[in-house]
C-alpha cells in the first residue's frame, strides 16, 4: 500500500468516529450539530496525555472517551428534553463554546526542553508520540482500524439487541417506549454519553495522526459533514455513515480530478442523493428488503423461496 | 475593567454600539425565522445568502468603483438569486420528504458554496480585492459624551427601513395575507385559494434580500469580506432566532438587539478573548432553562 492510500484510508476510519457518533444521537432522535466538541475534546485530551504528561496511547485512548462521554453526558443531561431543532442548536451552542475554550487556552509546559503544549488559536503542536516510539503509518492505521472494529463490533451487538430497538422506539414512538417500560430520558443520556465517547476515540487518534491540532479542526464544518454522512449513506444501519464517510474522502480523494474542489462536488452530492433518494443510499427499507433475501436464501438454499411464502 | 470615571460613559458607549451592530444580527435571523415560521424547516444555507451579499457587494465596489446604494442592490439581488436556487434545488424537489431531509440538502448547498467562496476570496486575495471599501470610516455624530460612527448608524437605519417594509408586506399587501395564512396551515391555504408555492417562493426572496442586505452591511462595517461568513452568519443567526422564539419575527428583531449588545457587553465588561465564548455559553444555559426564547411561552407537550 502506498503511503498515500495510507494516510486516506487512515482518515476515513478516524472520520468514521465522528460519523458514528451523531449516526447514534440520530438513530435516538437526537439532531446533532456539535459531535466535533467530543471530537475536539477527545484530541486535546489525548494530546496533552502524551505530549505534556508523557503517558502512554492506550492510556490516552481510555482518558478521551471517558472525558468526552462524561462531558456529553452532562451536556445530554441537561438538553435531554429538547426537541429536533431546540436539540440541534443546544449542541451547536456547546460546541462552539468548547471550541472558544480552545481558541484561548494557551498552556505550555517545558517537555525535553521544547514549550509544549495547547497555544491558542496557533493550535497545539508536537505530538509526537508516534513518531517518538517507531509506529509505522501503517501501524496505525491498524490501531486505528482495531478502535474502528471494536466500536463496530458494538453497533453490530446494539442493532441485534433489545437495547438497539428501544433506542429505535425512542426516536419513533417516545410516548409509546415509556408506555411499555422504556425509560426514554435514561436511553437519550445514555446514547448521548456513548455518542460522545466514540467521538472521544475519534479525537485521540485523529491528534496523534495529524501530530498538531489547532481549533479550526472542530469548527460547525466537521459536525455538519458527519451528520451528512449519515443522512446520505442511509440510517438503516451503521454502514450508512460508513459509506458517507467513503464517498466523502474516498471516492472524491482518490479521483484527483476532484482534489482541488472536493467539498463542492461533495455538497452538490449530498443534495442530489437526496433529492433521489431522501432516506440516503442505504435506507431502512433497502436493509430489511436485503435481510429479506438473505433469510429466504438461508431457508431454503435450493428453491430461492420458502413454501409459506408461495401460499 | 477599571471603574473610573469614564466607566458610566464607556458603559453607554458600548450599550449603543451593541444595539447597532445588533440591528445586523436582527436583519440575518429574519430570514431564519421566516423560513421557519413559514416551512417548519431550517435553511442551513441562508447564512450563504449573506456571504454572497458580503461578496458582491464587496466586489461590485472595489472592481467597478460603484457608489454604496448602487453595490448594496447589486449585493441584494444576488442575495435573492442565491435563495431562489436554494428553494429550488433543496426545498421544492424534497418538500414531502421528512423534515430532515430539506435541512440536510440546505447542508449540502452551504458545503459546496462556501468551498467556492473560499476559491473566489484566495483568487481576489492575490489581486488585493478582498478590502471592503467603507466611505465613512472617519465618519461619526457627536451626540453629548458619545460618538456614533455613522457605518452603525446607516447600518440600524437601514435595517429599521427594512423592517418596516417587511411589516408593510406582512399587514397590508395581498402577498402578506397569503404570508400569514400560508403560516397558518399550507393546507388550510390551499383550500382558501392560495398559491402555497408561489408565495413560499416570495417568502425565499424576501428572505433572501433580508441576508443580503446583512452581509454587506457587516462588511462595510468590518471593512472586509471573509468566505467563512456563511458560517458565522448561520451560528449566529440560529442563536439569533432562537434568543427571541424560533419563527417569530418580533422575537428576531429583538433578539438580535440583544445579541450584539451581550456581545460587545461582555467584551468590555469581561474578556474580549472569551466574548464568543460567554455569548454561546449564554445561550446554550437559555435553551436549557427556557427552550422557547425569551419571550416564548408556549411549551409543546406531546401526547
Amino acid at each position: 500500500m502506498s503511503e498515500y492510500m495510507v494516510s486516506v484510508l487512515s482518515l476515513i476510519c478516524i472520520e468514521s468516529f465522528v460519523a458514528l457518533s451523531t449516526y447514534l444521537l440520530l438513530i435516538t432522535g437526537q439532531i446533532s450539530f456539535g459531535q466535533q466538541a467530543y471530537f475536539g475534546i477527545g484530541a486535546y485530551i489525548g494530546a496533552i496525555w502524551t505530549a505534556m504528561l508523557g503517558l502512554d496511547l492506550s492510556t490516552a485512548i481510555l482518558a478521551g472517551a471517558i472525558i468526552a462521554g462524561l462531558v456529553a453526558a452532562g451536556v445530554g443531561l441537561m438538553a435531554f428534553r429538547l426537541g429536533g431543532l431546540y436539540y440541534a442548536i443546544a449542541t451547536l451552542a456547546f460546541s462552539e463554546l468548547v471550541r472558544q475554550i480552545w481558541i484561548n487556552l494557551i498552556y505550555q509546559v517545558p517537555v525535553a526542553g521544547f514549550e509544549v503544549g495547547p497555544k491558542g488559536a496557533e493550535g497545539f503542536k508536537d505530538i509526537r508520540y508516534v513518531i517518538e516510539n517507531d509506529i509505522s503509518a501503517i501501524q496505525y492505521l491498524g490501531l486505528i482500524a482495531l478502535c474502528l472494529g471494536i466500536v463496530l463490533i458494538f453497533f453490530i451487538v446494539l442493532e441485534r439487541s433489545r437495547l438497539g430497538l428501544s433506542l429505535r422506539m425512542v426516536e419513533n414512538e417516545e410516548t409509546a417506549a415509556a408506555s411499555v417500560g422504556i425509560n426514554p430520558v435514561a436511553y437519550k443520556i445514555a446514547a448521548a454519553a456513548i455518542a460522545g465517547a466514540i467521538a472521544g476515540i475519534g479525537g485521540v487518534l485523529f491528534a496523534h495522526f495529524m501530530t498538531f491540532i489547532d481549533p479550526r479542526n472542530f469548527g460547525v464544518m466537521l459536525g455538519v459533514h458527519s451528520l451528512a454522512y449519515g443522512m446520505i449513506g442511509g440510517l438503516g444501519t451503521f454502514l450508512g455513515p460508513l459509506i458517507g464517510v467513503t464517498i466523502d474522502i474516498g471516492l472524491l480523494e482518490s479521483l484527483r480530478v476532484f482534489s482541488g474542489y472536493r467539498m463542492i462536488v461533495f455538497g452538490s452530492l449530498v443534495a442530489l442523493i437526496l433529492i433521489f433518494r431522501p432516506r440516503g443510499l442505504l435506507d431502512e427499507k433497502t436493509v430489511h428488503r436485503f435481510f429479506q433475501w438473505v433469510r429466504k436464501r438461508l431457508d431454503n438454499p435450493r428453491r430461492g423461496g420458502s413454501l409459506v411464502d408461495d401460499v | 475593567m477599571i471603574f473610573d470615571e469614564y466607566f458610566i460613559v464607556d458603559f453607554f458607549q458600548t450599550g449603543i454600539d451593541g444595539i447597532m451592530l445588533g440591528s445586523v444580527y436582527a436583519l440575518m435571523a429574519i430570514g431564519f425565522a421566516l423560513i421557519w415560521g413559514l416551512l417548519g424547516i431550517l435553511n442551513l444555507a441562508h447564512g450563504q445568502t449573506v456571504a454572497f451579499g458580503m461578496f458582491a457587494g464587496m466586489i461590485t465596489s472595489t472592481t467597478l468603483n460603484l457608489p454604496v446604494p448602487i453595490a448594496f442592490a447589486c449585493a441584494v439581488v444576488t442575495g435573492v438569486l442565491i435563495s431562489l436556487i436554494i428553494e429550488r434545488l433543496c426545498y421544492r424537489p424534497i418538500r414531502r420528504a421528512h423534515e430532515l431531509v430539506p435541512m440536510i440538502a440546505t447542508l449540502g448547498f452551504w458545503i459546496a458554496t462556501e468551498e467556492m467562496l473560499q476559491k473566489v476570496y484566495f483568487h481576489l486575495y492575490f489581486h488585493d480585492y478582498t478590502k471592503f471599501p467603507n466611505p465613512y470610516t472617519f465618519l461619526s455624530l457627536d451626540v453629548g459624551e458619545f460618538r456614533i460612527r455613522f457605518d452603525y448608524v446607516l447600518t440600524t437605519l437601514v435595517a429599521a427601513l427594512l423592517v418596516g417594509i417587511l411589516y408593510y408586506i406582512i399587514y397590508k399587501t395581498r402577498l402578506g395575507m397569503a404570508l400569514r395564512m400560508v403560516a397558518a396551515g399550507h393546507d388550510v391555504a390551499h383550500l382558501m385559494g392560495v398559491d402555497v408555492l408561489k408565495t413560499l417562493r416570495y417568502a425565499f426572496v424576501i428572505a433572501g434580500a433580508f441576508g443580503a442586505s446583512a452581509g454587506y452591511l457587516l462588511g462595510l462595517v468590518a471593512n472586509m469580506a471573509n468566505p467563512y461568513a456563511g458560517s458565522v452568519a448561520t451560528v449566529k443567526g440560529l442563536f439569533t432566532m432562537i434568543l427571541g422564539g424560533a419563527g417569530s419575527i418580533p422575537g428576531a428583531i429583538v433578539g438580535g438587539m440583544i445579541l450584539g449588545f451581550m456581545e460587545l457587553q461582555s467584551a468590555f465588561l469581561l474578556s474580549f478573548a472569551y466574548r464568543d465564548a460567554i455569548a454561546m455559553g449564554v445561550l446554550f444555559l437559555l435553551l436549557v432553562f427556557r427552550p422557547h426564547g425569551l419571550f416564548g411561552t408556549k411549551v409543546e407537550e406531546k401526547i
